[in-house]
């Protein structure tokens, strides 16, 4: 073949460059490796960059490529062949076409012809058809047999945030030249801690289905679920290196012999395995009987508390330990509660974890380290510190508590005056100062709590000038109305006036002139209404001053006392004068009560 | 001396009604506690000052004194609480405020106080640039000036008066606005704080009122805080700089 190849190529001399493409084989099952080997022989063949790769993602994954180069001199001349072998893992069931791989060079442009290829599904053999591949001894179905990858956890059934051991095993009966992990389950929603993986990998060997395995553990893990449900862990998968052997010799003891890797009988295989995935369900921790100061802790845990010394000066630092130890989620323990005495200036502590990985559980301890400084002497207790946790073995929670601890406290060197921890500027001034001296004037001692707003004085003080303000207002309107009503001006004069006219009549009686007196009487009686009526007395007659009255609704009494007095008025002027003075009175009395009276309901 | 003693009583009469013979006794206290202060006897200076309060009495002056009593029988806490009582009555004094700025400095805990908005410093500056009563009495003053001009506005009607007491009423009006209004504020303040200090050596402040309750901190000797509610034994307390917490009200004296 290579002599027709350099033929073919010598006598195409002007275009150096030849690009051919092939499968492995052409029907291939789902999940399986194929190669795609693209071959560049020319003389240019050495220069010629790589060809691109063919866009073939809609039904493979790309693994990897290797390259190799062949130059041969025959005769003097020379024959370059550079070969791309590119990996693949068939994707997807169906016909497909890979296309054509193409390079341009030197303005050329060269293509490979297109190859058919057929995906099948399940774990069908795929029939080698290429001629390398041909002797390939192990089907697929077989291969899985002999080479697997097994995941098993410690449980299946956990609590929030108790460990599930996951160990994920590589169990293997034909040679294994090589592996690595190509995908990490997905851990989403677990708190992970990795085992350290082993100097010296450990081999053991196991019997499965009458076949001997050699079992090796690749990794392992423990997962502190973070919160309940049921959660799948996606399978882990390895690409291994296994080298095949001819079927016949499998189990020839003797050829078993020649398995060893070094004499190289055999083809290597990439193949990708995956674990099974696992389900775990996680349990909530039980709301029954749950502390308040339940932080989440689940495992076994003990917790104790020491102090560097119990004797301290102020001011000396005191180291306080609080350890917290057993198996569960070290990493993830809070910092616990603690009460210091109030008179402790307490800086943060320093957290040390010590995690112990063996090979069933993941446990250690967490040291918090606080620096505490006593500020005043006395005796000082730091209060026991408590931490409450799940425990898995009797699934209850259990609380531990530390015991007091006792610290006396001496006084440090400083003095009573000099107290002042942070002592400032303002502070400073004072120093060697006294108080001032007490006050000897004697003082105004007042009654105690009597407070100035709450007294009588001030609260007359206050309402005194409102009242006359009010009294000050009602009287500028009177003088106002009394300016501009005439009528409010009489009926405010009316009294006067009356009063004045019987004042005249009281005199008249005295004197002895009835008719004066008489007169005057009447003139008050009817200058009054005049005056509260606002109409002109002279043009008044006694009729009219009734109806008057009577319309106002004043009562019948009233009114008929006041025309009685004026009827009397009236009839004694012009009666022949046989009037004493006791009737005169008598009228007198009459007339000012009837005015009176009058006077209240105008 | 007698002239002046007799308008002190004379005042004290007409103000509060004291009778002479109170006032006199007490005087003889005073004079009596001073002395033994004087001769360094602080605890019966101390006597002799709370026997003039136990008769329903005080001013500045005796809390003043009392408080140097107690200062120099280094009771500090009792000290502030009178100084601080002293200050109540007489809130620019200098001496008070010297002597109670010294005797903070031996309280044990700093509390810083909050940071006010600027304009209500000011305020509150300026309402205790006087004493309560001094406020009142010139709000009052101004206030029946105020009063009496509009009366006579009201009744006298003689155009020289309106021209002159048009102004007179303006100015009066807006100082008895600004003088009454700081009186109301000392008022507020007088009546919504009630302020108390710490007697006990030492006392934890709770979150709650009750014995189990958590410690929020702890305070020392001579501390003011402000009383904020009570419930039964127990008052909620406020730190000049916001913290709140509950103790037992026998721990404290209110001011």
């Amino acid at each position: 073949m290579a002599a027709t190849f350099l033929m073919w190529v010598s006598t195409l001399s002007a275009q150096d460059l030849k690009i051919s493409a092939e499968v492995n084989r052409t029907e291939i099952g789902l999940n399986q490796q194929f190669e795609l080997t693209v071959e560049l022989s020319g003389a240019d063949a050495q220069r010629a960059p790589q060809p691109g790769l063919p866009d073939i993602s809609g039904f493979a994954a790309f693994l990897g490529t290797s390259s190799s180069q062949n130059i041969q001199l025959i005769n003097g001349q020379m024959s370059v062949t550079k070969s791309f072998s590119h990996h693949y893992v068939a994707t997807k069931v169906g016909k497909f076409q890979i296309p054509p791989v193409t390079l341009d060079y030197k303005n050329n442009r060269y293509a490979t012809e297109p190859i058919d290829i057929e995906i099948v599904a399940g774990q069908s053999s795929p029939t080698p058809n290429s001629p390398g591949s041909r002797k390939a001894p192990t089907d697929a179905e077989e291969l899985s047999e002999l080479l697997f990858l097994k995941a098993e956890s410690n449980k299946r059934t956990v609590y929030e945030n108790e460990a599930v051991i996951l160990t994920y095993k590589i169990y293997y009966a034909l040679p294994l030249r090589g592996g690595s992990i190509s995908q990490l389950p997905n851990m989403v929603g677990f708190w992970s801690e990795e085992f350290p993986a082993p100097q010296q990998p450990r081999v053991n060997m196991e019997v499965i289905n009458g076949r001997q395995f050699q079992v090796q553990e690749i990794k392992k893990v423990a997962l502190f679920s973070q919160g309940a449900g049921t959660k799948t862990l996606e399978p882990l998968a390895v690409d291994c290196e296994v080298q095949l052997q001819s079927r016949q010799s499998r189990r020839d003891i003797f050829d078993s012999f020649f398995d060893d890797p070094f004499f190289g009988l055999g083809r290597t295989v990439r193949q990708t395995i995956r674990s099974n995935p696992i389900t775990i369900t996680v349990l909530p921790l039980p709301e029954a009987g749950k502390p308040v100061d339940f932080s989440g802790a689940v495992g076994s845990f003990s917790i104790s508390a020491t102090v560097d010394k119990n004797n301290v000066k102020t001011n000396e630092a005191i180291k306080f330990k609080v350890k917290l130890a057993g198996s569960g989620n070290i990493k993830i323990l809070p910092q616990p509660k603690i009460d210091f005495p109030g008179d402790f200036e307490v800086y943060e502590p320093t957290v040390t974890e010590n995690i112990q990985r063996d090979n069933i559980q993941i446990a250690g301890d967490k040291t918090f380290e606080y620096v505490l400084i006593p500020r005043f002497p006395g005796n000082q207790t730091i209060k026991p510190v408590a931490f409450s946790y799940f425990d898995l073995a009797n699934k209850s929670y259990q609380r531990v508590t530390t015991d007091a601890l006792d610290i006396s406290v001496s006084k440090g060197s400083e003095s009573f005056v000099s107290v002042p921890l942070a002592s400032s500027k303002e502070d400073v001034k004072f120093i060697g100062q006294d108080i001032r001296f007490i006050q000897l004037r004697m003082p105004q001692f007042q009654k105690m709590g009597a407070v100035f707003y709450k007294t009588a004085v001030f609260f007359i003080s206050l309402t005194l000038p409102l009242l006359a303000l009010v009294g000050a207002f009602g009287y500028r309107r009177h003088l106002d109305k009394l300016s501009s009503d005439e009528a409010y001006a009489r009926s405010r004069k009316a009294n006067k006036m009356a009063l004045k006219r019987l004042g005249e009549a009281n005199t008249q009686m005295r004197k002895g002139d009835p008719k004066a007196f008489y007169a005057e009487v009447s003139k008050a009686l009817m200058g009054f209404i005049g005056d509260k009526l606002n109409v002109s007395a002279a043009g008044l007659i006694t009729e009219e001053v009734e109806t008057m009255l009577r319309r106002r609704g004043i009562s019948e009494a009233v009114v008929q006392e006041y025309l009685d007095c004026l009827k009397t008025c009236d009839f004694m002027r012009f009666a022949p004068s046989e009037s004493d003075n006791g009737q005169m009175k008598v009228l007198f009395e009459k007339a000012r009560k009837a005015l009176i009276n009058l006077d209240k309901r105008i | 001396m007698r002239l002046q003693k007799f308008v002190v009583v004379a005042f004290a009469l007409v103000t509060f009604g004291i009778s002479p013979l109170l006032a006199g006794e007490m005087e003889t206290l005073f004079i009596k506690a001073n002395d033994y202060y004087q001769s360094g006897n602080y605890s019966a200076a101390i006597a002799e000052y709370q026997k003039i309060r136990d008769l329903g009495y005080e001013s500045w002056e005796l809390y003043y004194n009392l408080g140097n009593a107690y200062y120099k029988d280094r009771q500090i806490a009792r000290a502030i609480l009178n100084y601080e009582r002293a200050r109540k009555l007489a809130p620019k004094n200098e001496d008070i405020n010297f002597n109670l700025e010294l005797a903070n400095l031996s309280v044990v805990d700093r509390i810083p106080r909050l940071p006010q908005f600027i304009f209500f410093e000011w305020i509150s500056n300026l309402a205790t640039l006087l004493s309560l009563k001094l406020l009142g009495i010139i709000s009052i003053t101004l206030y029946v000036l105020f009063v009496g001009l509009l009366i006579l506005k009201l009744l006298v009607k003689s155009s020289a008066f309106v021209r002159f007491s048009k102004g007179v009423v303006i100015i009066t009006g807006v100082l008895l606005v600004i003088f009454s209004g700081l009186f109301s504020i000392r008022v507020f303040e007088n009546e919504s704080t009630v302020e108390a200090i710490v007697l006990s050596e030492k006392v934890d402040i709770k979150s709650a009122p009750v014995e189990a309750g958590t410690d929020v901190f702890s305070l020392h000797q001579g501390v003011k805080v402000q009383i904020k509610e009570h419930s039964g034994d127990w008052v909620k307390i406020r730190l000049a700089d916001g913290k709140i917490g509950w103790m037992k009200h026998t721990h404290l004296e209110q001011i």
